[in-house]
C-alpha cells in the first residue's frame, strides 16, 4: 500500500478512506460463506443420479 | 486402536461419550458435574483436545483402548483446568464474580493427575517429562507477560505514543515467539510423551520429530489466533505478534497511529497487508509441521494440521479478495468529477419536507457529478466457482442507476423540470449498457457472461424511460425481451421467471446462463421482480398487457404473507417487496383488501422513534423511506398523516452532518454479501418525501 503514493498526505488520506470503507463484519461474513462450486457439484451429482435412475 | 479406519468426527464422538461416562461416574458432588460436562465448553474450544493422545498413537501404539481412553480423559481434564485458569487470570471481574471457575479447575486438575498416576505409577519416567512440560508452560507464561504488547487501558483508546516509549526495548523476535508458542502448548506435548512411553518403543527420532511438528503447528495456530484476537489482546494486555508487526509497518511507512482505537487497528491490520503476510507465515509453519511427520503416517494429527492450513488459506484468499474490493470501492468513491456543475435552484421553502428533499437531491447530484462511484456494486466472481469472465472482479451499476433515475424522474416536476439534463444523460447511459446480442435487455453485471438479462432490470429501465419521457428512444429495445419473458418464461400461476432466457434454440451462452440460474442464482418467479416488471408493463402499455397484468397481480396476491407483507428474494427486509407489490396492485386497481392488509402491516410496524427497520428491531432510513412510499398508496389520509410526519421526523433525526444518510443492507445477490449504498438511501428518501408531500399537501 505504501507504494501507491509517495506523498505522506495522500497516503494518510488513502489510509483513512480505506479504513472508512473496510467493514470487519463484512469480511467475517465472507469468511463464513460456503463456496458456490460445492453447490454446483451437488446439483451435477444429483442430475447424474437422476439420469442413471431414469435410465 | 486402528485410527485409520475411523473418521475424525467419529473418534471425537466416541471419546466424548467416554469422557461423559467418566465424569458422571465420579464420586464428586453432583453440583460440579454440569460444569465439567458443559456443552458450551465443548462447542467453544477445538474438539481435537478431546482426543489429543489419539492424534499421535498411530506411531506409538498403546494396544489398550482402556488406557488410551483414560489418557484422553486425563488430557482433556487438564486442558480444561488450564483454560479455566487462563480465563480467570485474564479477567479479574470474572474471578471475583464467580469462584466456581477456580473450584472446577482444581477438580479437573486433580482428576487428571489421578488418572495419570493410575496409568504410569509414581516412579515412571513419565513424571520427568511431565515436570519438564510444566516448567516449559510456566516459562511460556512468564515470557508472554514480559512481551505484553500494551499497557492495560481503562478505555478503548490506545495511546501509541506511550506504547512506543514503553515497549520499544521489549519487542519479541520470531525465534522468541516460536519458543513462547511452543512452551504455552507444552501440556499438549505430554500426549506425545505419554504415548511414546506407553508404547514401549524407543524411537527417539520419531518422538523428537513429532515434538517438532507440534511446536511448528503451535506457532501457526498462535499466529492465526493473534490476527483473530487482536482487539481482545489489546484490551487484555496480551502478547500479540500481529500488533507488533503492524506497529513496525506503520513505523517503516511513516504512518502515524496515535490514539487509534482497536477497531481501526484491526481494520488496518488487514488493509496494510500485515494480516496476509502473517497468514502466509502461518501456512509456512503448517507446511513444515506436516513435513516433520511425513514418515510416520499419523492420519489424525495430519488432519488437524491440514484443516488449520486450509482454514488459513481460505482466510488469506478472502482477505486478499476483500482488500481488492475495498481498493476498488475507494477508487470509485474518490473518482474525480465527470459531469459539469449544474446551475440548479433548490426550494427556498423552509418546511421540513422541502429541506429533506433538497438535501437528498443534493446528495444525488453530487454523486452524479462523480459518475455515481458510490453506488457501483463490486463483486468477486471467481474462475474457481465456474465464472469465465476475463476479470474476476465485476462492477455493476445499471440497476442502481435505473432506480436513481426513476426517483429523479418522479421528482423532476417538483423541481420545475430542472433535472431534464441529468435524466437525458442517465437514459443514454442505460442505453449504452444494453446487451446487444441474444434477446437483448439488461443484466446486473454486464461483464459476467453467465448472468442472463433479467426482468428486474428490464422493468426498472422501462419505468425510467416512461417517467422521463424517453420512451421514443427505448421502446424498440424492450420488445424482444418482453416477448421472450412473457412466452418462454411465463408460469401458469401468472408469475414469470426473473431470468430472460429463451426456452428453445438456446445459444451456448444461454445454455450456460441456464445452468448458472439453476445452480447459483436460483430459478422460479420472485415476487418483487414480478411486481417491478408488472409496473413497467403498466406504464409502457397497460391495455396491451392487461391480461398478463391481471394474472400477475393474482400471482402477487397469492404470495402475500399472513401478516400482510411480501417477502423478497433479492432484497433485505420486508419493505422493498411490499412497496413494489402495493404499487403494482394499486396501479392495476386490484387486491384492494390485500393493499389494506399491507398498509396495516406497515402502520403497525412503525417504531416508537417514527422509523421502520428490520435489523435488530432498529429503524433505518432506507426501510423508513420504503415504508413511507407504501403509505402513499393509502387512500385514507388521516390514517397515514401522523405516520408520514413521524417518518420524516425520524429521517431528519438520523441525517448525518454531511447531509447524507446511512447505507443500509438492500440488495442480496449472494448469501453473506449484502449490497448497500448511501446514495440509494438518499434516492428512496427523495422519492418518499416528495410523494408524501404531494399526498399530504397537494
Amino acid at each position: 500500500m505504501a507504494n501507491v503514493t509517495n506523498n505522506t498526505q495522500d497516503l494518510k488520506e488513502l489510509v483513512k478512506a480505506k479504513i472508512d470503507s473496510f467493514e470487519v463484519e463484512e469480511l467475517e461474513s465472507r469468511l463464513e460463506m460456503e463456496a458456490w462450486f460445492d453447490d454446483v457439484n451437488v446439483v451435477c451429482e444429483n442430475k447424474a443420479a437422476a439420469e442413471v435412475s431414469a435410465a | 486402536m486402528n485410527t485409520n479406519n475411523l473418521s475424525f468426527d467419529k473418534v471425537i464422538g466416541q471419546t466424548k461419550n467416554h469422557y461423559q461416562q467418566y465424569i458422571n461416574g465420579l464420586p464428586i458432588a453432583e453440583d460440579f458435574k454440569p460444569y465439567l460436562l458443559d456443552d458450551n465448553f465443548f462447542e467453544n474450544n477445538p474438539s481435537m483436545y478431546l482426543i489429543y493422545p489419539k492424534l499421535f498413537e498411530e506411531k506409538f501404539p498403546i494396544f489398550s483402548d482402556e488406557k488410551l481412553t483414560l489418557l484422553c480423559i486425563a488430557g482433556y481434564l487438564y486442558y480444561r483446568s488450564v483454560i479455566e485458569n487462563d480465563t480467570t487470570l485474564d479477567n479479574d471481574e470474572l474471578l471475583s464474580k464467580n469462584q466456581m471457575f477456580t473450584v472446577v479447575s482444581s477438580i479437573a486438575q486433580e482428576e487428571s493427575i489421578k488418572v495419570l498416576s493410575h496409568l504410569f505409577g509414581l516412579d515412571s519416567p513419565f513424571w520427568k517429562y511431565w515436570n519438564l512440560r510444566k516448567g516449559e508452560y510456566m516459562k511460556g507464561l512468564r515470557m508472554d507477560k514480559k512481551y505484553a504488547t500494551f499497557a492495560r487501558s481503562t478505555n478503548d483508546l490506545i495511546n501509541l505514543e506511550k506504547y512506543e516509549k514503553k515497549n520499544f526495548d521489549t519487542e519479541v523476535s520470531i525465534e522468541e515467539y516460536e519458543k513462547i508458542a511452543d512452551y504455552k502448548s507444552a501440556f499438549g506435548k505430554v500426549a506425545i510423551d505419554a504415548t511414546y512411553l506407553l508404547s514401549g518403543q524407543n524411537d527417539q527420532q520419531a518422538h523428537q520429530q513429532m515434538l517438532a511438528s507440534h511446536a511448528l503447528f503451535s506457532v501457526g495456530f498462535q499466529l492465526m489466533d493473534d490476527i483473530h484476537d487482536l482487539k481482545k489482546d489489546i484490551r487484555n494486555s496480551q502478547l500479540n505478534y500481529a500488533i507488533q508487526c503492524l506497529r513496525n509497518y506503520c513505523s517503516n511507512n511513516q504512518i502515524e497511529f496515535q490514539n487509534r482505537d482497536p477497531e481501526q487497528l484491526h481494520k488496518f491490520l488487514y488493509i496494510s497487508g500485515v494480516a496476509s503476510s502473517l497468514l502466509e507465515l502461518a501456512i509456512n509453519y503448517f507446511d513444515r509441521a506436516l513435513a516433520c511427520i511425513e514418515p510416520y503416517g499419523l492420519v489424525l494429527w495430519k488432519k488437524v494440521i491440514e484443516d488449520k492450513n486450509t482454514e488459513a488459506q481460505k482466510i488469506l484468499k478472502e482477505v486478499n479478495v476483500y482488500n481488492k474490493l475495498v481498493d476498488l470501492r475507494v477508487e470509485l468513491r474518490h473518482s474525480k468529477q465527470k459531469h459539469p456543475n449544474l446551475n440548479f435552484t433548490f426550494h427556498k421553502n423552509t418546511t421540513l419536507w422541502h429541506k429533506i428533499a433538497n438535501d437528498a437531491l443534493k446528495n444525488l447530484l453530487d454523486e452524479w457529478q462523480k459518475d455515481f462511484g458510490e453506488v457501483k456494486h463490486i463483486m468477486y466472481l471467481s474462475k474457481a466457482e465456474g465464472f469465465t469472465g476475463d476479470n474476476e472482479y465485476h462492477i455493476g451499476d445499471v440497476f442502481q442507476r435505473a432506480l436513481i433515475a426513476e426517483s429523479l424522474a418522479e421528482v423532476n416536476p417538483f423541481f420545475d423540470d430542472q433535472l431534464d439534463f441529468v435524466l437525458e444523460n442517465e437514459v443514454n447511459y442505460l442505453l449504452s449498457r444494453r446487451i446487444e446480442h441474444g434477446v437483448g435487455g439488461w443484466n446486473y453485471f454486464p461483464s459476467v457472461p453467465e448472468i442472463a438479462p433479467d426482468a428486474d432490470d428490464l422493468g426498472q429501465i422501462i419505468q425510467v424511460f416512461v417517467k422521463s419521457n424517453h420512451l421514443n428512444i427505448g421502446k424498440e429495445h424492450f420488445e424482444t425481451p418482453i416477448k421472450v419473458l412473457l412466452s418462454d418464461n411465463y408460469k401458469p400461476n401468472g408469475g414469470f421467471e426473473t431470468w430472460i432466457v429463451p426456452k428453445n434454440d438456446q445459444s451456448l451462452l444461454q445454455q450456460l446462463q441456464d445452468l448458472f440460474n439453476e445452480t447459483k442464482w436460483g430459478k422460479g418467479p420472485d415476487t418483487e421482480v414480478v411486481a417491478n416488471m408488472l409496473h413497467g408493463l403498466q406504464l409502457l402499455d397497460e391495455s396491451a398487457y392487461r391480461q398478463q397484468i391481471i394474472a400477475g397481480c393474482e400471482y402477487l396476491i397469492n404470495q402475500q404473507e399472513l401478516t400482510g407483507f411480501w417477502k423478497s428474494r433479492w432484497y433485505y427486509g420486508p419493505f422493498y417487496g411490499t412497496y413494489v407489490t402495493i404499487r403494482a396492485l394499486s396501479y392495476a386497481g386490484l387486491g384492494e383488501k390485500n393493499i389494506q392488509k399491507a398498509i396495516d402491516f406497515i402502520l403497525s410496524s412503525q417504531k416508537s422513534n417514527g422509523g421502520w427497520g428490520f435489523i435488530d428491531d432498529k429503524s433505518d432510513p432506507l426501510s423508513t423511506a420504503l415504508a413511507m412510499l407504501s403509505l402513499c398508496f393509502e387512500r385514507n389520509d388521516d390514517k397515514v398523516k401522523n405516520a408520514l410526519q413521524n417518518g420524516i421526523n425520524y429521517i431528519q433525526g438520523v441525517q448525518k452532518a454531511d447531509g447524507t444518510w446511512a447505507a443500509v443492507k438492500f440488495i442480496a445477490p449472494k448469501m453473506n454479501e449484502p449490497y448497500s449504498s448511501t446514495t440509494l438511501s438518499s434516492s428512496f428518501i427523495l422519492k418518499a418525501v416528495v410523494n408524501a408531500y404531494r399526498k399530504l399537501f397537494s
